[in-house]
């Protein structure tokens, strides 16, 4: 337990959920490390290569970087990375100084780079090279901005909450207002703002999926494990039955890292960031995750006692995953446990799934499925445990206490587990993604991120049913129509649910200068076409795929998510505003209504009613 | 003190046996209504006056408020006495013989018209079941105003001034049951805010263009109707800072990218909030209380302290009103006038004398209590109280429950607890395109006297009440209630920014 597997493991359970001062995070970590004479977790931050780019000799035009993020997304990291890349010694950087400065060629001429290592942490009063206070330095860095060609520039790394703050609390400085818009526009928008230059790293714009890859990458990698093999005890650590082994082993699977790849792309497209600090803390928790444990992550000398008394088998990395051996308050604290809870995996079922559970090992044609989903994902000891459960509670379902059967209890477990079983070849045939709350999401992922990132199209069905979700949703009717989007709108405006004047019919298929087609970008978009050179587009997250589906196949609009709703009657709003906008109101002396029925059969029928002014 | 107008001569309200609480807040916030009824009395009111070319301008002459608003006898009894119509529609006979058959029924049944003759209709509609057809549209955006059984206090969504109608009873007389009068209270508000010249244009913008108005034009005949002259209420105060901010927030709304029809129920939500604030804020200035306050609980799965102070909150603000009434009974009994006329030689008739003068009681023959005048005070205040009790003591709960504010959900007593809509109206008064989360909590409690977060509590609240850590998550389930809605943005540990959604989407 000494040797540099048993070494590795106690550092690794550093990166979990223990409980520790965030701000010196860094610091604690290559602590750590070197108590345990162990290498840290180093991998190359996605954005390293372009911010040494804008500090490179060759780089177009010197500009001050700003690193924004949220606390855990590698700033600090990146700050010590730049110094060392432009010259400086890491001996210096460690040195724990707020602010720095050196010397570097950048786009062509020597010039003086300050670093500012945690702008909110810079004390108003002290000496920051030749500026003296907090504001001296704060107005040198505004001028750095607007300047085509400074001879000092400057690193700030700052969370993006502060940054914005310190701005707008900075208000008596130079030329403050002038940066705050400057990235805010940044910041908020995204986009280059159009007076003044920085180069604006949002750390926290990095997807969740590069984040996965790259920390799974390096954790699997570690040179600590191949020394745990070796070290392996008998009936201890790292032997057979050592749950740190097999949740090692699990996580290194393929099956298992591609779906957890599919859940962080899922993160993405949901539009959740998660920083690299909880992407550790979730891979530690992983691995070393028990309910039993000291701060509820095991270390070696755990092992022997936990497998003697037969209760190593609940350091289920599928439960793990989801924070299952936290405290719910640790819990719900956590952002990445409560982004991955909301999938609702293990809470979600279907009849043929619980079938499988409850009466797969007695059933003749259920058991291969129960033998290939559920024996190859549970050690011995825990199938043990979950066949006696589940013998009482065949036997006597109603004989509890109180609560429901302790077998029910188990089944969120059984079912998370099978989550990740599930192959992709039989995702279709057990409707792997009814195990999530978005039952579309194994078709989002297919059917329409895939495709419009190869080819950038996708198929006409899928769009035919986006189009009869958005119609339902549109005019407030249970209508079935996909080939073309109908613009209605109510008599006494949106508060009503039922729309029932038709403004436009807007078709599908390309006719003329209308269209409606899904196209690439962050996310995937869906554009409608109203006129020549006039498009309305909204944007689809995984929460508004899943909602448009479902009211597709039948939901009502008023369920699943509100914000949904609200945002889809405002896309129906900006695509009116279009209209009115290309279409100049007539002077019209008559009076015509056209209004909105449906048919025997669903389909939507328009009534032209007019009406003499004379 | 507040500064009052003079009180209105004694005959202009002869059911009036009291006038106590018409003089602290006006004539009067009546309580048995909804915020669509208010809106719709004001809007009734702004078309007539609007008519008459004087919309939100008094004259300086802030008494009486006299109008003449429309009755439109035939367009009600077209949407709402017209049961032959769908009968006859069902029987699918020719054009002609269909208006031929739905004329003379209208004819025989509809009430309050001059003439019974709805013929004009057919030259203006192609068929009869075009008209059938609009009818039944139109029908489908009546404001839903609980059991109003009878069809003369059935209203047709506000589409502009030819949708617009007073209250009527079935005989076609006026009652001020549906219409109370607080609508015509919100018209003098408006009218004396600072506002008042910006609003007019946009108020004016609310009562033509609409086509659903131009089809309720062309359903009535051309004639001039004739019109009442009505205008029964009081407001006693010339400014008031209530109406200022009732101004604004009807300014903001209607300026706003909100397509007009949109804004109408956060027009009818907020006006019913700052009728409750006025009626408050008055009531404890009278009473030399401090400025209320709202405690607002973000509804939380189980009781908490929030919870427990938003309860004796909301009862202790339900009382200012009838303390306002003592209130104001005392300040006559300590006024100089009085002293003089209880050492005078007659002080038991003096001071009756004085009492019928300023509060119209009592009855000048009526009284048979002791013949004193600290009992006649005493007696005074019994009955005020009494009366008070009727209707406007409940305005509080009323408006509260109508605006979104006060409500019992989760529990068994009465809260303050905005809901989602009112939360919604709110930002869409307030914020133009973003703004801080920590300073739109500032900006609900400096202009409605809102408390949701721990910075606002420890302003009103003392030592040992607050409590920082369940403010906190008050404060906290706002921000996850406003992000599930879509109205607020959480770019990382200290910056969450409200947005509104229109400005932001569009």
């Amino acid at each position: 337990m000494n040797g540099l597997g048993g070494r590795w493991v106690r550092f690794l359970r550093q990166y979990g959920p223990i409980s520790r001062n965030d701000n010196m995070y860094d610091e604690q970590i290559r602590r750590s490390a070197r108590r345990y004479d162990v290498k840290a977790l180093d991998f190359a931050h996605p954005l390293e290569m372009d911010l040494f780019a804008a500090v490179s000799k060759t780089a177009e035009r010197a500009c001050s970087i700003i690193l924004t993020g949220t606390a855990g997304d590698g700033k600090s990291r990146l700050c010590g990375r730049l110094w060392t890349e432009l010259g400086g010694s890491s001996d210096e950087w460690t040195a724990n100084e707020i602010y720095q400065e050196i010397s570097a060629e950048i786009a062509g001429r020597v010039r003086t780079v300050g670093i500012i290592r945690d702008l909110t942490a810079l004390p108003t009063q002290g000496t920051y090279g030749t500026w003296e206070g907090k504001n001296a330095l704060l107005e040198e860095v505004n001028r750095s901005f607007f300047s085509p060609d400074p001879d000092w520039i400057f690193v700030v790394a700052a969370n993006d909450g502060q940054l914005l703050d310190t701005w707008r609390r900075a208000a008596e400085v130079p030329l403050s207002k002038e940066s705050y818009n400057l990235l805010e526009t940044c910041l908020v928008e995204g986009k280059p703002a159009s007076h003044g230059e920085v180069a604006f790293f949002n750390l926290s714009a990095v997807s969740c999926a590069t984040i996965i890859d790259l920390t799974l990458e390096a954790i699997i990698a570690h040179p600590g494990w191949a020394a745990a093999y070796e070290e392996a005890e008998a009936e201890g650590f790292f032997s057979d039955a050592c749950p740190i082994r097999r949740n090692f082993e699990v996580l290194s699977s393929p099956q298992f890292k591609s779906r957890l790849r599919q859940l962080f792309e899922l993160m993405d497209l949901n539009e959740l960031h998660t920083p690299i600090r909880r992407v550790l803390l979730l891979i530690a928790n992983m691995l070393l995750g028990h309910p039993a444990a000291k701060d509820r992550l095991m270390s070696p000398s755990d092992v022997r006692p936990f497998l003697r008394a037969g209760r190593a088998h609940i350091a289920d990395i599928h439960q793990n995953l989801f924070g299952a051996n936290l405290t719910p308050a640790r819990r719900e604290s956590l952002e990445i446990f409560e982004f991955l809870n909301r999938f609702g995996i293990g809470d979600e079922t279907t009849n043929r799934i619980d079938n499988i559970l409850v009466f797969g090992p007695s059933d003749e044609t259920l058991r291969p499925y129960y033998e290939s989903l559920v024996e190859g994902a549970f050690p011995s000891q825990a199938l043990d445990d979950l066949s006696a459960l589940r013998n009482a509670y065949l036997e006597r379902p109603d004989a509890t206490q109180e609560g429901e059967h302790p077998f029910l209890s188990s089944l969120q477990a059984q079912r998370r587990a099978i989550f990740f079983q599930i192959g992709d070849d039989q995702s279709d045939d057990l409707r792997l993604w009814d195990l999530t709350v978005f039952r579309h999401a194994g078709e989002f992922l297919r059917d329409v991120v895939a495709p419009l990132q190869d080819v950038g199209k996708v198929s006409r069905s899928i769009t035919g049913r986006l189009v009869n979700g958005l119609n339902r949703i549109f005019t407030g009717m249970l209508v079935t129509t996909d080939r073309e989007l109908l613009i209605a709108a109510g008599l006494s405006g949106s508060a009503a649910g039922l729309s029932q004047i038709l403004i436009e019919r807007i078709s599908v298929a390309p006719r003329r200068h209308e269209r409606i087609e899904l196209r690439n970008g962050t996310l995937p978009t869906l554009v409608a076409q109203i006129d020549s050179g006039i498009e309305v587009s909204l944007k689809l997250n995984l929460v508004r795929y899943e909602f448009l589906m479902r009211v597709a196949g039948g939901a009502l609009p008023g369920s699943f998510s509100k914000e949904c709703h609200e945002d889809i009657l405002a896309f129906k709003s900006a695509i009116l505003a279009a209209f009115t906008r290309s279409r100049p109101a007539e002077e019209r002396n008559d009076l015509s209504f056209r209004i909105l029925g449906l048919n025997g059969e669903g389909e939507p029928v328009d009534d032209v009613i007019e009406v003499n002014c004379a | 003190m507040l500064e009052t107008l003079p009180p209105p001569p004694r005959n202009d309200h002869p059911q009036n046996d009291m006038w106590i609480d018409e003089q602290i807040w006006g004539h009067r916030l009546w309580d048995a209504t909804t915020p669509w009824l208010i809106f719709l009395e004001f809007l009734g009111v702004a078309e007539a006056k609007e008519r008459d070319q004087c919309l939100l301008d008094d004259q300086g002459k802030p008494y009486p408020l006299r109008f003449k608003p429309a009755q439109r006898m035939y367009i009600r009894n077209i949407l709402y006495n017209n049961e032959p119509m769908l009968r006859i529609a069902d029987e699918k006979l020719a054009d002609g013989a269909s208006w031929d058959k739905w004329l003379s029924a209208i004819a025989n049944r509809a009430q309050g018209v001059p003439l019974r003759d709805f013929s004009y209709l057919r030259k203006r509609f192609n068929s009869f079941s075009d008209f059938v057809a609009l009818v039944s549209m139109l029908r489908g955006t009546t404001i839903e105003n609980g059991p109003n059984k009878r069809w003369s206090s059935r209203f047709v969504f506000p589409f502009g001034r030819h949708a617009l109608y007073e209250d009527l009873s079935l005989t076609a007389a006026r009652e001020y049951i549906n219409f109370g009068l607080p609508g015509e209270l919100v018209y003098q508000m408006l009218c004396r805010s600072s506002h008042a010249a910006e609003l007019a244009p946009e108020i004016t913008k609310m009562l033509d263009g609409d086509p659903c108005d131009r089809l309720l034009q062309l359903m009535e005949p051309d004639y001039d109707e004739d019109r009442s002259t009505r205008g029964n209420s009081y407001l006693p105060y010339a400014r008031h800072e209530t109406f200022d901010d009732l101004a604004r927030d009807w300014l903001s709304l209607l300026r706003g990218p909100l397509p007009r029809f949109d804004a109408y129920p956060h027009l009818a939500a907020l006006t019913a909030l700052h009728l409750l604030r006025y009626q408050l804020v008055v009531a404890a200035v009278y009473c030399f209380a401090p400025k209320p306050y709202f405690i607002c609980e973000i509804i939380a799965p189980k009781r908490t302290p929030v919870r427990e102070l938003s309860i004796s909150n909301f009862q202790l603000n339900d009382t200012l009103p009838s303390r306002a009434v003592d209130a104001y009974i005392d300040a006559i009994g300590r006024s100089e006038e009085w002293e003089r006329r209880r050492l005078g030689e007659t002080p038991f008739p003096d001071c009756r004398r004085l009492l019928v003068d300023i509060v119209r009681w009592p009855e000048e023959d009526d009284y048979s209590g002791q013949p004193d005048e600290s009992e006649l005070l005493a007696d005074l205040k019994r009955t005020a109280q009494a009366r008070h009790r009727k209707h406007v003591a409940a305005v509080h709960r009323s408006y509260g429950a109508g605006a979104g504010l006060v409500s019992r959900r989760g529990t068994s007593q009465l809260r303050y607890a905005p809901t989602d809509a009112l939360l919604k109206s709110l930002i869409l008064a307030n914020v133009e395109t973003r703004m801080d989360y920590s300073e739109f909590l500032d900006l609900l409690y400096r202009r409605y006297g809102l408390v949701i977060g721990e910075r606002e509590a420890v302003q009103v609240l003392s030592d040992d009440e607050f409590d920082r850590k369940s403010f906190q998550m008050n404060s906290a389930r706002l921000e996850r209630r406003l992000r599930t809605l879509g109205m607020l943005r959480r770019l990382s540990d200290a910056c969450a920014y409200v947005e509104n959604p229109l400005s932001v989407r569009m």
